[in-house]
């Protein structure tokens, strides 16, 4: 039997058989589970595939396992406090923790605490990085979106430059952010995020511009744009689903969803209780939805209708849709991402000693590129030795006067052309 | 002789032959009839014309006729059509938009027209080239109208009208006298003028900075336009292009006349580059050209005062309008540099403080502040007109603009020298003192007051925390005397709590937290009528509250109770607002749900709202309750949903007798509770209905469920005693 293409990644609060369980989103069998306590809503997070990592419920841990080894015990790292949201960059470079009302990223091949974000005034609820890592999200019990260039965030000088201050501050919400999503698009993505004030907001990356503000009639726990953004999925707090077109017309930029028209809208009615994440398939058919009453659901978008339902032991907190990690299928393969303990405090007394990663798998953007450069160079020095200079100088003589013979032709053609041909 | 009768002499008489003689007049015969008669003449002053969809004057000439007049030879005529004009285009405005063109053309071609009647009527566009003096005079008061009414459409043309603006006050210095500085200007003197040179300068320096003034609109618009239509606004993008090309025919009709006169006055010296304001190089040469120029001014009006043996600080009446117009427009410089470092690095602030940081210091800095002298007594009439307090309130005025310069220029200065730290100082000094009599001042001086303080803080934020905390707790002082309703007090709130709340939490700047915690107080204390003002402070204390303040959820606490009363009186977005807050509070005890329970049961409480408060209410419990927190406040919670289901306070229904209350039966829904009738009892459906959508949604259902049903217990048990 072939693959699946995408797998169900799901996590419960009991914890009570697993903390991680994989399903197949076809059949719906159980292709695996990875064992130990239980995860906190928003934290679970692929590291390139080859690591999973969720963070505690309730202890200030982050449990790391290699997918391949799924039965055996994880690696745990432990962090300065409880993470309330967890997010990797698509690259496997860093990984980025809201802990209360800071955000801590590390830099995963060296484990090093890269920096430490303190512009929330409360409890970060959810982070994202965007797929070509050159953006973080992040949205907050105090009702701001932040955004944050990664390249000036994480700059070597920091400490000279002062605090690191976000891009963009968005405060249109007036209750506490619940979920966001970043659409497909690198810098140039939408961002959409939805809050407890009933509204899902559409952000432009590029511009910081409010695109559009979707009013419900419900408080909303959770959100998500279709792959190619044609409509958008909120889920409410009392287990409704809405799906909201982005392309009707009139164009507005307040739109109202009222229960007069539902027949606009198509409403996924099914949990009872608040959705508290929302994952799409690639090709935009199915949605997975994971909600507090204890079921995680597939729905078929365009009918609407329910299609399987995953029973959980208790409130579902991260139900995903994730493309099939190869080392799942492939039990002998070796995470090649080099994977480090986290480190607690940032480095002080920076060394004048480079790592270089020769496997050319981690490309860190933290360190002196000049350096790097210079060292690379000393190499090559030092390689070419008195043997080949002396060659290289007869080369040069040697091309030097093929160069003035051709030049003599060329004199002579021009004068030829002059005198002969153009009288 | 024989006696003739008297009788017969009598009738020879009637018959009498009539003697012709030659040479004689005809004598007329007596049956003679005159046939010559005498008319009067009828005047027709106009032509019978019907023409009925055309808007004529009480002449009945149309707008062509008029238009067509004004290039009439007769001085007469052309007063005339522009009198009818002027009458035409009031009573059907809608012509100006029809004929705008060749109206601008017409009429900017009789500002320089030779009869100072017809020039005084024409109330337009400036004529400000004008070789002749006195039509350079006049052109400044048609100017202010253009001001007033079309500052877009004048903006269009700025290079050309800030050209002519130098020009009235200097003249380029030729190369023969001004040797190496090809581009730099100097003051002229006009010896004939009747009014004083130096008052002459003022003028048009005030008329100039209201330009920039205008002209710094005009960008800012454009530059919002700009965002919105990004933002995919329709209605907005339609309404810049009309903008736009509105600009475009004014300003072409203008070019066209600009350009004339340009070739007949002028040998038209391409200086363009030096009066144009868009483009970041062009502005340093305007600044380069001005900035002398007002520099000399100053110098040439000091030494005026020089002669009056007064202390360099002291300025004389005179000095006093210079210096303020010479800051006015520096400010307003200043202003168009800092939005022009925003889109490109050729040009910053520090470039002007390099440049000019000396003589701006030796000029006017040094001496600042300043104060003014009392008019002298012996003057006569003039000093008994000007009362003290113009004079005070002037001297704040120019206090304040230099100060403003002041910040602004050194406030960037990235390691500050003593002089210069010293300067800030004094600035510092003097806005403490100038913010702490804020009682006494107008709402105007206000605005430009904070403007200097929030300045003074932008240059202060990086480097101590000190000036702050002064500024902030003079502030307070004059902010704790002033009327709860007053305009200044709402602004100083603002403007401190924004400063508050943009300092990240936890400071040593104790002051600041006084502000967050007077909002609650001055909320209470407004009255509702006044709409505006209680929705900025709901929006601060709802900033406030999202970053969880300590200083202000305390002083929340304390007045929720008497918040929440308002209720009632808020419009529907105010109440929205004030719910949130909720979320945000503290803790949440009885009394305020009592509060809640009471507004929600009064019938004018929109239906939405409830639900509203309901979730909100719920996603506080939500999040108390994952987050592994004590329930702080449960039976609270549970009485006001039960309150809310029963539709009517326990007390009350035990008066009207039910003893064994059904709580748990259907009839608990029963409309006898409410007295009997049954107009409440759709509401209380659809209130039971969102109490019981709200309860269900809760997590950890079996333990919602036991809180429940101990409380129900308890009820009942109160009741059957």
């Amino acid at each position: 039997m072939s693959a699946p293409v995408e797998v169900i990644l799901t996590s419960e609060v009991s914890g009570q058989l697993w903390n991680i369980c994989v399903w197949d989103v076809h059949s719906g069998t159980v292709l695996g589970t990875f064992k130990g306590g239980s995860s906190a809503p928003r934290t679970l997070a692929l590291l390139r595939g080859e690591y999973l990592i969720s963070a505690l419920n309730n202890k200030p841990l982050l449990h790391v396992w290699t997918i391949q080894q799924r039965d055996q015990t994880c690696q745990k790292v432990v962090c300065p406090g409880r993470v309330s949201a967890l997010t990797t960059a698509s690259d496997g470079s860093y990984c980025a923790a809201a802990i209360s009302e800071r955000i801590h990223i590390w830099e995963v091949s060296t484990g090093k605490l890269l920096t430490v974000l303190s512009r929330h005034y409360q409890t970060v609820n959810c982070l994202s990085f965007t797929d070509d890592v050159s953006h973080l999200v992040s949205g907050g019990e105090d009702n701001l979106v932040l955004v944050w260039n990664l390249n000036s965030v994480l700059c070597p000088d920091r400490s000279t430059l002062g605090e690191a201050e976000p891009k963009y501050s968005w405060s249109h919400h007036s209750l506490p952010v619940t979920d966001l999503y970043v659409g497909i698009g690198g810098a140039r993505a939408r961002v959409v995020t939805s809050s407890l004030d009933h509204t899902c907001k559409l952000y432009e990356l590029a511009s910081g511009y409010l695109l559009l503000s979707v009013t419900f009639d419900v408080p909303l726990s959770s959100v998500r744009l279709d792959p190619a953004e044609y409509s958008l999925f909120a889920g409410g707090v009392d287990g409704r689903i809405f799906q909201a077109h982005l392309f009707t017309q009139p164009v507005r930029t307040d739109r109202h969803v009222g229960k007069e028209d539902e027949e606009q809208f198509h409403v996924f009615t099914g949990h009872s209780k608040a959705v508290t994440s929302l994952s799409m398939t690639l090709d935009g058919s199915t949605l997975l939805s994971g909600s507090q009453d204890s079921t995680a659901m597939l729905w078929d978008i365009s009918s609407t209708q329910c299609i399987r339902t995953f029973p959980h032991k208790g409130p579902v907190t991260n139900a995903v849709i994730v493309p099939t990690p190869i080392n799942l299928v492939t039990p002998n393969a070796k995470p090649r991402l080099p994977f480090q303990t986290f480190k607690r405090q940032m480095e002080t007394g920076e060394s004048n000693v480079l790592k270089v990663c020769l496997s050319g798998v981690q490309e860190s953007q933290s360190e002196d590129v000049s350096s790097l450069m210079e060292a690379v160079l000393h190499r090559v020095s030092e390689q070419v030795n008195d043997h080949e200079v002396e060659s290289l100088e007869e080369k040069v003589a040697t091309l030097q006067q093929e160069v003035s013979k051709l030049t003599k032709v060329n004199k002579k053609l021009y004068e030829y052309s002059v005198n002969e041909l153009l009288k | 002789m024989a006696k003739v009768s008297k009788k017969t002499k009598a009738k020879k008489k009637d018959f009498q032959k009539v003697k012709l003689k030659l040479g004689k007049k005809l004598p007329k015969s007596q049956n003679d009839t005159t046939t010559s008669f005498k008319s009067r003449a009828i005047q027709l002053k106009d032509q019978l014309k019907q023409s009925k969809d055309e808007p004529q004057t009480h002449r009945k000439q149309n707008i062509t006729e008029l238009l067509g007049q004004l290039q009439h030879y007769s001085p007469t005529v052309r007063l005339a059509a522009l009198t009818g004009l002027k009458q035409l285009l009031t009573d059907h405005p809608q012509l100006i938009r029809a004929n705008l063109s060749t109206l601008l053309d017409r009429t900017a071609e009789s500002f320089v027209d030779r009869d100072p009647a017809v020039r005084r009527a024409a109330a337009a566009r400036c004529a400000m080239s004008h070789v002749d003096a006195a039509v350079r005079a006049d052109s400044l008061a048609p100017l202010d109208v253009y001001l007033e009414f079309l500052p877009r459409t004048l903006a269009a043309a700025s290079p050309r009208i800030l050209r002519d603006f130098l020009e009235l006050i200097s003249r380029r210095r030729d190369e023969k006298d001004g040797g190496v500085a090809g581009s730099r200007r100097a003051l002229t003197v006009d010896p004939a003028s009747r009014l004083s040179t130096q008052r002459w300068r003022v003028s048009v320096l005030r008329r100039m900075s209201v330009f920039l003034r205008a002209y710094h609109g005009k960008e800012a618009t454009t530059a919002t336009e700009r965002g919105r239509e990004r933002g995919g606004d329709g209605g907005s993008r339609a309404m810049f292009l009309y903008g736009g090309a509105h600009a475009f025919t004014a300003e072409s009709s203008t070019c066209k006349l600009r350009d004339v006169r340009n070739h007949k006055h002028r040998n038209a010296v391409s200086d363009a580059k030096e009066a144009s304001l868009d483009g970041p190089m062009q502005l340093t040469a305007f600044v380069d050209t001005l900035m002398p120029l007002l520099l000399d001014l100053w110098v040439e009006s000091k030494s005026k005062q020089s002669g009056e043996h007064l202390p360099e600080s002291v300025l004389s009446e005179e000095a006093a309008t210079v210096v303020e117009m010479i800051f006015e427009v520096i400010l307003l410089l200043l202003q168009y540099i800092e939005r022009a470092s925003r889109d490109s690095d050729e040009i910053s602030v520090t470039w002007l403080e390099e440049k000019y940081e000396k003589e701006l210091t030796q000029h006017f800095f040094t001496n600042f502040p300043y104060t003014l002298t009392d008019t002298p007594v012996g003057t006569g009439k003039k000093s008994k007109v000007r009362p003290n307090r113009v004079q005070k309130v002037r001297a704040l005025n120019v206090n304040i603009a230099v100060a403003t310069a002041l910040a602004t220029i050194l406030g960037r200065v990235e390691r500050p020298s003593v002089e210069q730290q010293d300067l800030l100082r004094k600035a510092e000094q003097y806005a403490a003192e100038v913010v702490e009599a804020t009682g006494t001042r107008t709402a105007t001086d206000l605005r430009e007051m904070l403007a200097l303080v929030a300045k003074l803080l932008a240059a202060r934020s990086t480097r101590n925390g000190g000036f702050v905390g002064e500024a902030s707790e003079a502030a307070y002082k004059a902010f704790a005397c002033c009327h709860p309703s007053s305009a200044q007090k709402q602004r100083l709130l603002e403007m401190f709590c924004n400063v508050a709340l943009e300092t990240p939490p936890g400071g040593s700047i104790t002051s600041l937290d006084h502000w967050l915690s007077a909002l609650p107080v001055t909320l209470v204390q407004l009255d509702l009528s006044q709409c505006g003002s209680v929705s900025s402070v709901l929006a601060l204390m709802h900033r406030a509250a999202s970053q969880q303040r300590a200083a202000f959820l305390t002083s929340l606490q304390k007045q929720l109770t008497t918040i929440l009363g308002m209720l009632p009186g808020m419009s529907h977005e105010q109440q929205k607002t004030t719910l949130q807050l909720l979320y945000f509070a503290k803790t949440l005890r009885k009394t305020h749900f009592h509060v809640l329970v009471n507004w929600v049961r009064s019938e004018a409480t929109d239906m939405t709202l409830v639900k509203y408060l309901l979730s909100l209410l719920n996603g506080r419990l939500a999040k108390q309750l994952t987050s592994g927190e004590v329930w702080t406040e449960p039976s609270a919670y549970i009485s006001y949903t039960i309150s809310l289901l029963v539709g009517g306070s326990v007390p009350k229904m035990a008066e009207q007798q039910f003893p064994t209350m059904p709580l748990l039966s259907p009839h608990v829904y029963a409309p006898e509770i409410d007295g009997g009738s049954l107009d409440g009892w759709p509401r209380q459906k659809d209130v039971v209905l969102a109490v019981h959508d709200s309860i269900r949604l809760l997590p950890n259902s079996q333990q919602v469920e036991d809180l429940y049903l101990g409380h129900v217990e308890q009820i009942l048990s109160d009741l059957s005693l």
